[in-house]
């Protein structure tokens, strides 16, 4: 058994090395994993068993070999992976169910992107993709997390401890505050932690490109942060709070894809900036109560100033969590030769053999990782605001998506339903692109007149009605 | 939506394939939020629908078992310390010889032999404090010394004064420490309940010293005490336990197997009440009320069933924490002051089942905390009216019916005393005044009307249910007047009418107090006086209304 996980890890290694080499051309490079999204489904050649899953060869053919090093020392993590990835997609399908690019996916094919050659233009579809797929994963991990089912990370009980010194690094793990009672989380944290290990693995942040990934990545995971609730109940003598239970609830997916779907319809339109920063540890230190490490990526200015209304930031919360990173940071700042504790890395609690692996890589490349975060956008068009920390950045505008163009990705309109009442992007006139529509009448059979009856079961029945269906020619 | 600045129409119609015949149209195609804002919501409501066994489930997943693995963090070394200290108090009285039934009397409270147990006591209470507080019990510590202190003014005056003025002491002092610890929010919540029930000892301490009337003979030394204060099976989560009752039972324990089951049953019904509290009545009212802007459902019926789920959760807490004492009540083999029923569940600190289906505003308060009921009786309620009659007493010339309408009148005064010194109870607390404040109220309305009623009718709708058949004092009595008379129907009509109401008063009061003590950064957390000003303050109109009908029919 010994023997030949050894050779096939080894020729696995040949095989994925290859596969880069081939893939250095595209400029989705760290998107390929998207591909995981049909692991397991029955076109693929090799039978699923949990144990020997990260073997399979479409995991060969999508992952960087970080990125398997990753799934391999973190058991477990696959399937949240593969589900994560699948959430995105269902997600994005349904945010732009009503649009002429309606977030379709292509067969699984080796060495193609899941979402179609849509990816290699940096237009505000792509930064979306890139956005909900990298929040997608972080809510999976942490949901996994915090089930379970993961193993290199627990329900993090360790902020619990009392003591300071734990408590402080405990805390800062988890990017969670830590309470006085103690309590059970979804792990936001590792989630976080994770995404960026895994997604960002590709985009080194090089080019504009590779910053606005890294940008809408962090703007994914950035909503998911931001979503995170801690609910907490006190229970004692007349309303005080002798007992109290805390815990943390991540919010459904939906949420964080409509807050995406907002963002998306108010992108950034970004351009090549001359400022990269330089210095990147005197922001927050000076400031620390208005940027974190990685609200880093944006001038101090348009963290504090961004003038969100209340009901859709949920800036506090973020604010919060970006915060807990900061006892690190000081701490090295004071103590310079103390690496291991650096926000960017992985800390040895969370990713347990990955973060050993990527250490051994010295300062250098420690150095280039940490900046990697650490850079300004500007708007296209510069009367425009600097895009936040949650907003979605593009460089390039759409293609219209009306026609069917098989070199750029795009499947265009044709025979796509529409609304023949409504005005928006889902009327037939924006939809069908003026080509007109054809109109038919269908017999739909669906649940009708549902009733909830007390407690916990809908009853519909199933009716019959003509329906008057238009599709784009 | 500052935030989301448009770019220009450009950069997004087609510039490539340059289609002009839908080029007109483009220019909305990023703009048209209204149209999708309806569709996200329609969407929802189906969701809603579709996903109720989901939403189950995921309370499962995210709350049943944190709360369950934290509280049972909370719980194991209460009872462990309760236990330990039963333990060794039983091998202490074995070796010591002490006679299992004397009870002591006060002044053998300070001997040597009895000063072991007190420290048993002592110390297991202070160890399941450090447990549950950590260091904050030595704030709580110091507390209790400075009131054993204040407590030696007893010594100094005669009569009830030096009692009445400890009392004030103590709960001005509770202020000022609220106060001075006010900057750490985050602690004072936790020991406010723990001073209260200090407090609330002391003071009888006080107040019982000074009734026998050599305060300084009778004093307990400072290991009795502290053994008193301490008490494991009361210093955690109350409830009050008079020194009397606490020297009684001191070293006469006995019936382990049946305080054993007791206990475990008292567990698993607060740790039901917990998860009612914490996980299933949140759900029942995110059910209740779907997805939909707050704004929506202002008033009506909705409005109220989730006022009475907000409650149910604030119920159920209260009998988690009540179940929870009465489980370390049964584990040391303590008894009450009320000694109730001893029955399955040992004493009662609470009657969950007589606050769900209440016969009465007032009768619902007496089931609430039973022993805090006990001590607002003994001390504030009684000392009240004993004073006022005192003053009266000077004008012995009153004819009969003036004195009637008086002592009426001084039992109107002193149930609102009795609830005015409850609420300073709980320390700087608006919402806990108000809620107080407003039962005292529609309580009072409530009694007055119905005695009235009944007098008027000869009915049997009083406040409190009628003592039985042989016992009722009024002709219409459903119990005596058996099933077939249809008056006896009626006043059960009445009577169900009554507690209807009572449960609309209680979830609409209690609702209040859902979001009390949640240190949590509130950004999208209701103004708490939000569910009254949705219900349209109904419940006071009605409260009062009672009130100027007894009035006008009087």
């Amino acid at each position: 058994m010994d023997l030949s996980y050894i050779f096939i890890v080894c020729l696995l290694a040949l095989y994925s090395a290859d596969a880069e080499s081939k893939q250095k051309s595209g400029r989705g490079r760290g998107s390929m994993w998207w591909g995981i999204a049909k692991v397991g489904e029955p076109n693929n050649i090799s039978p699923i068993s949990t144990s020997i899953m990260y073997m399979d060869p479409a995991i060969h053919s999508t992952l960087r070999r970080k990125q398997r090093r990753l799934v391999r020392d973190n058991p477990g993590v696959l399937g949240a992976l593969v589900k994560g990835a699948n959430l995105a997609i269902s997600e994005c399908q349904h945010q732009f169910r009503n649009r002429r690019w309606n977030c379709s996916t292509r067969n699984f094919l080796r060495g193609k992107n899941l979402f179609g050659k849509i990816v290699d233009r940096g237009c505000r579809e792509t930064g979306f993709i890139y956005a909900i797929t990298s929040a997608a994963v972080t809510h999976s991990i942490a949901r996994a997390c915090s089930e379970g089912t993961i193993e290199s990370c627990t329900c993090d009980y360790s902020h619990q401890t009392r003591s300071p010194q734990a408590n402080h690094q405990a805390g800062s793990v988890a990017g969670v505050r830590d309470w006085e009672w103690g309590g059970c989380s979804d792990n936001i944290g590792f989630g976080f932690k994770f995404s960026r290990e895994f997604v960002d693995t590709g985009e080194r942040g090089r080019n504009l490109r590779e910053k606005m990934n890294l940008h809408n990545n962090e703007a994914g995971r950035a909503h998911v942060q931001a979503e995170m609730r801690q609910e907490c109940k006190c229970h004692g003598m007349s309303g005080s709070c002798t007992v109290k239970t805390c815990w943390m609830r991540l919010a459904n997916f939906r949420v964080i894809g409509d807050n995406l779907k907002a963002r998306f319809d108010g992108a950034t339109r970004v351009q090549v900036s001359n400022s990269l920063r330089q210095s990147s540890n005197a922001v927050p230190v000076v400031n620390p109560n208005a940027a974190g490490p990685n609200s880093v990526v944006v001038a101090g200015v348009g963290v504090g100033g961004n003038g969100l209304p209340p009901s859709v930031s949920g800036y506090d919360d973020e604010e919060r969590m970006l915060n807990d990173h900061m006892p690190e940071l000081l701490l090295d700042n004071s103590h310079p030769n103390s690496k291991q504790h650096h926000p960017n890395m992985p800390s040895p609690n969370s990713l347990p053999v990955a973060g050993a692996r990527s250490r051994g890589h010295g300062r250098g490349r420690l150095g280039r990782k940490h900046n990697r975060y650490h850079f300004q956008l500007n708007p296209h068009n510069p009367e425009h605001k600097p895009p936040g920390p949650k907003d979605i950045v593009y460089l390039e505008s759409s293609p219209s998506f009306c026609e069917k163009n098989l070199r750029q990705g795009i499947l265009g309109t044709h025979g796509r339903q529409c609304n023949d009442t409504s005005l928006g992007v889902d009327g037939c006139d924006l939809m069908c692109c003026g080509r007109g529509y054809r109109t038919q009448e269908v017999v739909v059979v669906e649940r009708c007149a549902c009733t909830f009856h007390w407690c916990c079961e809908v009853k519909c029945k199933l009716c019959r009605t003509k329906k008057i269906i238009h599709t784009c020619l | 939506m500052d935030y989301q600045y448009y770019d220009d129409e450009a950069d997004y119609a087609d510039e490539e394939d340059g289609l002009g015949a839908g080029g007109g149209g483009h220019a909305n195609a990023y703009i048209d939020h209204e149209d999708f804002e309806q569709l996200r919501g329609h969407e929802y409501s189906d969701d809603n629908y579709g996903s109720v066994m989901d939403r189950l489930l995921d309370s499962y997943e995210h709350c049943i078992l944190p709360s369950l693995t934290q509280v049972a963090g909370y719980i194991v070394p209460l009872l462990l310390g309760c236990l330990l200290c039963r333990l060794l108090s039983a091998v202490y009285a074995r070796r010591a010889r002490l006679v299992a039934s004397a009870s002591s009397s006060w002044q053998e409270a300070n001997s040597m032999k009895l000063a072991p147990l007190h420290l048993i006591n002592a110390l297991c209470g202070a160890g399941i404090l450090y447990a549950t507080l950590g260091q904050r019990m030595l704030i709580l510590q110091l507390l209790t010394g400075i009131s054993y202190a204040l407590l030696q003014l007893v010594r100094l005056g005669k009569g009830r004064r030096p009692a009445v003025a400890l009392a004030v002491l103590s709960i001005g002092s509770q202020f000022i420490y609220e106060l001075a610890i006010w900057q750490k929010r985050d602690d004072w919540p936790q020991l406010r309940g723990l001073q209260m029930v200090t407090n609330m000892k002391v003071i009888s301490l006080a107040f019982d010293l000074t009734a026998t009337g050599a305060a300084g003979l009778h004093m307990p030394n400072i290991v009795a005490y502290f053994g008193y204060i301490l008490h494991p099976a009361t210093c955690a989560l109350g409830p009050w336990l008079s020194y009397a009752r606490y020297l009684e039972v001191l070293h006469s324990k006995s019936q382990l197997r049946r305080n054993l089951c007791q206990m475990l049953l008292n567990v698993l019904l607060s740790l039901v009440a917990l998860l009612v509290s914490n996980c299933i009545a949140p759900t029942l009212s995110e059910l209740n009320a779907p997805a939909e802007p707050l704004g929506a459902h202002q008033g009506g019926w909705s409005h109220w069933l989730l006022m009475y789920t907000g409650a149910l959760s604030v119920r159920t807490s209260h009998y988690f924490v009540s179940l929870l004492s009465q489980a370390q009540l049964a584990a040391v083999g303590q008894r009450l002051d009320v000694g109730a029923s001893q029955g399955l569940l040992g004493d009662l600190v609470v009657r969950p089942w007589r606050i769900e289906w209440p016969h009465s505003l007032s009768a619902l308060v007496r089931c609430w905390n039973i022993p805090m009921h006990e001590w607002l009786k003994r001390y504030v309620y009684a000392t009240s009216k004993q004073e006022q009659l005192q003053t009266q007493g000077h004008a012995q010339t009153q004819t009969q019916t003036q004195a009637q309408t008086h002592s009426r009148h001084s039992t109107m005064v002193a149930v609102f005393c009795t609830y005015i010194v409850s609420s300073l109870l709980h320390g700087m607390d608006f919402r806990i005044y108000l809620v107080l404040l407003s039962l005292a109220t529609f309580a009072e309305g409530e009694t007055m009307l119905r005695r009235h009623l009944a007098t008027l009718c000869n009915a049997c709708v009083t406040a409190n249910p009628c003592p039985g058949a042989e016992r009722c004092r009024y002709a219409h009595c459903p119990r005596r007047l058996g099933w077939r008379s249809w008056t006896a129907w009626l006043v059960r009509l009445i009577n169900l009418g009554f507690s209807l109401l009572a449960i609309a008063h209680l979830a609409y009061l209690g609702v209040v107090l859902l979001n009390d003590t949640l240190l949590g950064d509130s950004e999208h957390e209701l103004p708490f006086m939000y569910h009254w000003s949705a219900a349209g303050y109904l419940s006071h109109y009605v409260g009062i209304g009672m009130f100027v009908l007894y009035m006008f029919l009087s």
